[in-house]
C-alpha cells in the first residue's frame, strides 16, 4: 500500500481557506510595508555593497548563529523555535508544492520521513515556547522584561502547532491507516478519539481543520506586529551590518560645508540605524554586558535601541515636511544616558542580530555636540585643551616630549630617520604614571635594537576621545595635522603603546589617506621575544591577572599577545577573571568618558578593580595606559592598603629582562 | 541693547615665554599659542546671556591686535557675536592701558552702545587698568568684578553685585555702563561647528590709527613704558625624606629650622 493522503480530505469548501489566508498576507505586507516607508525616511547608508559577503555572513549568522549560542542556556529554547519553526514552513511548503506544482512530496516513504519530521519538531517548537515561558515567567532573571507581546507570542505559537496536531489526530483516528503511526503525535492523539462516533470524528475534524487554519492565517498576519518579526528583520539588520573594521563611525565628509550634523532627529540616523531598532526583540544581551549599566547608570543598550523604536514611529506621523519631529536628546533619551557610554564595544560584540548601537551613540553625540553645544560641562574645557594644546590636559605642546628627558631618544624629523615611528600618545606623554610605562618601552625598544624615533612637540593627540565625544570636527582637526606630519616624513611604520591611538591609526587614519603599518607595543615586543632579541627570564615572578583593553581586545581582536608575553615574563598563563577577552569589562576610561565626572551609580573602574583584584595575584596587568590609570584610581579607592600591583606590559617585560 | 566686548588675545597660559634677546621688553612669540583672554570669554559669554535675555541689539567685538588677534575675534563670533573690529598699525606693538583704552574710546565714540564689557584683566601684562581709562575717557560709569547683574531696559539701569571683602554690594548705575567679568561669573559656551563656520565667514574691518582720527604719533601717547620682562626664578626641587618615620621627622625639623628657617 502506497502511503498518502489526500489533502483536503473532508474539507468542503476548503477554499475558504484562500481568504483566511489571504487577509493574513495582506495583514503581513501591509505590516511589513509600514516599517519599510520608515526605514526609508532614514539617511541613505551604501550597506548594499559586497553582497556576497553580506549575504554569507547573513545565512551563517541565522543558521549557525555563532553569536547567538554564546555561553548560552537560552540558545537550546531559541535552537528549538527556530528549527521547529523552519521545519514546519519547509513541510507546508511542500504540501502545498505537492497539491499545486505536482511534486509528489506525499508519497511513500518521503511522505513518512515527512511526516515523521514535521510531527518532531512541531513538538520540539512546543518544548522551546514552554522553556521560553517558563525562563521569562517562572525563572525571571534579571533584565528581561514581561510585556504583552512576551506572553502572547509563544503561546500563539503552541496553539497553532497544537492545533496542527489536534487535526491530525482527528483525521487519523477516521480511518488509522497504520502508516500514520510515523506520524507519531498525530497518531497518540488519535487514540483519544477513537470511542467516539464516525460522524462526530468527522465533524470534529473539519471543526479542528478551521481552527488550525484561522490560527495559522492569524499568526501570519499578526508577524510585523508581535517580536516574531524579528525573524523578518534580523536577517536585514544582519545583511546591512558594517564591514568596516569593527566599532567603525562614519565619516562627517567636508565637514566645513555641512549644515546638520550628527542625528539631532529620528530621521538623521540611516535606514540601517531604523532597521536596527525593529530588528531588536529586547533579549538583553547587550544590557547584560554594559559597564554603564551594571554600575548604576541610566544606559541601557537595550533600553536606547527600545526607545529609538518609540522615536521612529513619531516619524509615521509627520508625513511630508519633517516640521514636528522632536530632538531624540531630551525627548525620548536622557543626556545622561548619552553621556554614560564607554564605546567598549561589549553591547555589538554580543548582539546576535549586529544592531550597532555605538555608531548611534556617537550620531546623537555629534549632534549635540556641533550642533547645539550641549554637554557634560567638564567637557568644555577638555575640547579647548584639545585646540590649544593638542592635549586633553591642556598642559603646554612644547612640555610633550619632556617626558623622554634624559632617554636620548632619536627625533623623526625628516624620511628616513628611523624604522619606526613610536607614537607616544597624551597619556604617554604627559600621564606620570603611564610615563613609567614609556620609559620602560623605550628601554626595551633599545634592548631589541629596533630602530626607532618620536615626532616630540611635533605630535598631537591621536583625536580618539575628541571622536567619540561627538566633536569629529576637532578630532578631524587633528587627524590631518598628524597625517600630514607623518606623510611629510614618509612615516609608514607606527608602534603606539595605546590601545586607543592603535585603533584610530590603524582603522581610522586610512580614511583620511593615511596608509601604514600600526603595531601595538604587544605585538612588537613578543615578535622582539620570539626574534630571541630580547631575553626575558622568571625568577621569582609574580602571579599575574590579565585585564583585556576593550580597543585591543574587541576593537582589534588582540587577545594572545599580551598573554604569551606573560607567559614568556613568568612562567605561566596569566589568571584570567570570570569577565575576560571578548566580555572584558571595561575600566571605565573609553568614549572620552576618561575625561567626564562619573557621579552616577558605582565606579566602573572601581567594579573592575574589584574583581581583578578578588584573582588574588600579586599583579594586575594591563596594556593600555587609561588602564592603567583607571584601575589604579580603583585600587586607590578600594584597597589602598593592598600591595597589588598594577602593571603595563611593557614594565613587567622591563623587570623580567635577563 | 547694543553691547561692546572689548577683547585681547593672549599667549596660552601654558606657553613658555621666553623674552627677546636683543630687547627684554619684549616676548619672543614663536612656538606660542595665543589665545582668547580667559576672562574676556567671561565677557563675551555674558554679553550673550543679556543679549537673548533683553532680545534685541547687537554684540560687537573689538580688539587691539595684529592679524593673528583674528583668531580670537573669531572664537568670540563663534560663540555668538553679531561684528567685531580690530584695530591695528605697526607702531601699536608696545602700547599701554591709557592707549589701549584711548584708542577703544575714539573706536566707541563713533558707535552707538549701551554697554561695555570687558574681561577684568589680561592676563599677559595684568595691568586692570584699561577699562577704568575706557570709562573715563567715555565718562561713563564703570563697575568692576561683578558677580551678577541685572539689566531694566524700560529704566535704562543696571543693577549689579560685587563681592566686598565679607560680604556682597549691590549697586545701580544709569546705562551706558562699563562693567568688568572675573571668573566664574558664568561658564563660556563652547561654539557650535555652525557658530565656528558662520564665524569664519564674517567680514573683520581693520581700523588704523588715521581711521580714528588720530594723527600723533603713538609714541607720544604712551604714558607708561615696559622697560623689561624678566622671568621669575626657577623653582627648586623638592625632596623626598626616605627612612623611618621617627627619623624623617626629625630630620624634616632639623631641616625647616635650620635650612628652612620656617621654625
Amino acid at each position: 500500500m502506497n502511503p498518502t493522503r489526500e489533502v483536503f480530505e473532508n474539507i468542503p469548501h476548503h477554499n475558504w481557506l484562500y481568504i483566511l489566508a489571504t487577509i493574513g498576507v495582506i495583514s503581513l505586507i501591509y505590516g511589513i510595508t509600514r516599517r519599510i516607508i520608515l526605514w526609508r525616511k532614514g539617511k541613505n547608508i551604501n550597506r548594499t555593497d559586497r553582497i556576497s559577503t553580506r549575504l554569507i555572513n547573513t545565512i551563517k549568522q541565522i543558521f549557525i548563529a555563532p553569536k547567538q549560542y554564546y555561553r548560552s542556556y537560552r540558545a537550546i529554547f531559541h535552537l528549538l523555535i527556530f528549527w521547529g519553526f523552519a521545519i514546519l514552513f519547509i513541510g507546508t511548503v511542500l504540501v502545498f508544492s505537492h497539491e499545486y506544482f505536482g511534486f509528489e512530496t506525499m508519497h511513500g516513504s518521503f511522505y513518512l520521513a515527512m511526516s515523521f519530521a514535521l510531527d518532531l519538531f512541531g513538538i520540539l517548537l512546543i518544548i522551546g515556547c514552554i522553556l521560553a515561558l517558563f525562563r521569562r515567567y517562572i525563572l525571571l532573571p534579571e533584565g528581561l522584561d514581561r510585556k504583552p507581546e512576551d506572553l502572547f507570542t509563544p503561546i500563539l505559537l503552541i496553539l497553532v502547532v497544537l492545533s496542527g496536531f489536534l487535526v491530525e489526530g482527528a483525521r487519523i483516528s477516521i480511518a488509522q491507516p497504520s502508516f500514520e503511526r510515523w506520524s507519531f503525535g498525530g497518531w497518540a492523539i488519535a487514540s483519544l478519539f477513537t470511542g467516539l462516533s464516525d460522524t462526530t470524528r468527522l465533524i470534529l475534524h473539519r471543526y479542528l481543520w478551521w481552527v488550525h487554519i484561522s490560527l495559522a492565517s492569524l499568526f501570519i498576519g499578526l508577524i510585523p506586529y508581535l517580536k516574531l518579526s524579528h525573524f523578518l528583520y534580523a536577517p536585514l539588520s544582519i545583511f546591512t551590518s558594517s564591514l568596516e573594521p569593527k566599532g567603525h563611525l562614519p565619516m562627517i565628509e567636508d565637514i566645513e560645508e555641512q549644515e546638520v550634523f550628527g542625528a539631532p532627529t529620528i530621521k538623521d540616523l540611516t535606514y540601517k540605524d531604523l532597521i536596527d531598532a525593529d530588528a531588536c526583540v529586547r533579549c538583553g544581551r547587550c544590557q547584560e554586558v554594559c559597564p554603564a549599566y551594571n554600575s548604576g547608570k541610566p544606559l541601557s543598550p537595550k533600553k536606547f535601541i527600545q526607545d529609538l523604536k518609540l522615536e521612529m514611529n513619531t516619524l509615521s506621523r509627520v508625513r511630508k515636511n519633517n516640521n514636528g519631529l522632536e530632538e531624540i536628546v531630551g525627548h525620548t533619551i536622557q543626556a545622561d544616558e548619552l553621556w554614560s557610554c564607554t564605546t567598549c564595544f561589549a553591547c555589538q560584540e554580543f548582539c546576535p542580530i549586529f544592531i550597532e548601537h555605538i555608531p548611534k551613540i556617537v550620531e546623537l553625540r555629534r549632534s549635540e555636540v556641533l550642533n547645539v553645544s550641549r554637554f557634560p560641562e567638564e567637557l568644555n574645557l577638555t575640547f579647548k585643551n584639545l585646540e590649544t594644546n593638542y592635549n586633553p590636559w591642556g598642559i603646554g605642546f612644547a612640555d610633550r616630549d619632556k617626558w623622554a628627558e634624559g632617554l636620548d631618544i632619536k627625533r623623526f624629523e625628516k624620511p628616513g630617520d628611523a624604522e619606526y615611528l613610536l607614537f607616544v600618545g597624551c597619556m604617554g606623554s604627559y600621564d606620570d604614571r603611564a610615563i613609567k610605562a614609556m620609559r620602560a618601552l623605550v628601554s626595551i625598544l633599545k634592548k631589541a635594537g629596533i630602530d626607532f624615533a618620536i615626532l616630540g612637540t611635533e605630535e598631537l593627540c591621536c583625536g580618539d576621545s575628541a571622536r567619540r565625544l561627538g566633536n569629529e570636527y576637532l578630532y578631524q582637526i587633528l587627524t590631518m595635522e598628524n597625517i600630514e606630519k607623518f606623510n611629510e616624513r614618509n612615516i609608514t611604520k607606527i608602534i603606539t603603546a595605546c590601545p586607543h591611538g592603535y585603533n584610530t591609526l590603524k582603522n581610522e587614519y586610512s580614511k583620511f589617506g593615511f596608509k601604514g603599518e600600526i603595531c601595538h607595543h604587544t605585538q612588537i615586543i613578543t615578535e622582539a621575544i620570539k626574534d630571541g632579541n630580547i631575553n626575558i627570564g622568571h625568577k621569582n615572578s609574580p602571579t599575574i591577572v590579565y585585564h583585556d583593553s576593550c580597543y585591543l581586545g574587541r576593537y582589534n581582536n588582540i587577545y594572545n599577545e599580551p598573554r604569551e608575553i606573560i607567559k614568556r615574563a613568568t612562567g605561566s598563563n596569566p589568571f584570567e577573571p570570570k569577565n575576560t577577552r571578548r566580555s572584558s569589562f571595561c575600566c571605565g576610561a573609553g568614549g572620552g568618558r576618561m575625561w567626564m565626572e562619573e557621579t552616577i551609580g558605582s565606579r566602573i573602574n572601581e567594579v573592575r578593580f574589584d574583581e581583578l583584584m578578588g584573582c588574588g595575584t600579586d599583579v594586575i596587568a594591563v596594556s593600555c595606559p587609561f588602564c592603567l590609570t583607571m584601575l589604579n584610581d580603583g585600587k586607590k579607592a578600594k584597597a589602598p592598603d593592598s600591595d597589588i600591583e598594577i602593571m603595563d606590559i611593557a614594565e613587567i617585560v622591563e623587570r623580567a629582562i635577563s | 541693547m547694543n553691547i561692546i566686548a572689548c577683547i585681547k588675545q593672549v599667549p596660552d597660559t601654558e606657553a613658555i615665554i621666553r623674552t627677546d634677546a636683543t630687547n627684554p621688553s619684549k616676548i619672543v612669540e614663536r612656538d606660542i599659542k595665543f589665545i582668547l583672554n580667559p576672562y574676556d570669554e567671561y565677557a563675551i559669554e555674558e554679553s550673550l546671556r543679556i543679549k537673548e535675555k533683553t532680545g534685541n541689539g547687537e554684540i560687537t567685538i573689538i580688539t587691539i591686535g595684529p592679524e593673528r588677534s583674528e583668531t580670537a575675534i573669531r572664537d568670540g563670533l563663534a560663540m555668538g557675536a553679531d561684528n567685531a573690529i580690530r584695530i591695528w598699525d605697526d607702531t601699536l606693538a608696545d602700547i599701554d592701558p591709557f592707549t589701549t583704552a584711548l584708542l577703544l574710546s575714539k573706536t566707541i565714540s563713533q558707535m552707538e552702545y549701551d554697554l561695555i564689557i570687558c574681561g577684568k584683566q589680561a592676563i599677559d601684562d595684568d595691568y586692570i587698568q584699561t577699562p577704568s581709562i575706557l570709562a573715563e575717557l567715555l565718562s561713563i560709569p564703570q563697575i568692576q568684578f561683578i558677580t551678577s547683574q541685572e539689566i531694566n531696559t524700560s529704566e535704562r539701569t543696571i543693577t549689579c553685585t560685587q563681592e566686598i571683602d565679607g560680604g556682597r554690594r549691590t549697586v545701580r548705575a544709569k546705562l551706558p555702563v562699563v562693567i568688568t567679568t572675573p571668573k566664574g561669573l558664568n561658564e563660556p559656551r563652547y561654539p557650535s561647528l555652525r557658530g565656528k563656520m558662520q564665524a569664519k565667514k564674517k567680514e573683520i574691518p581693520v581700523k588704523s590709527l588715521k581711521d580714528l582720527g588720530i594723527t600723533e604719533n603713538v609714541m607720544d601717547l604712551i604714558k607708561i613704558k615696559t622697560m623689561k620682562l624678566s622671568p621669575p626664578p626657577s623653582r627648586k626641587a623638592g625632596r623626598i625624606l626616605e627612612g623611618e618615620p621617627e627619623e624623617v621627622v626629625i630630620e624634616l625639623i632639623r631641616l625647616l629650622r635650620e635650612e628652612a628657617k620656617v621654625l
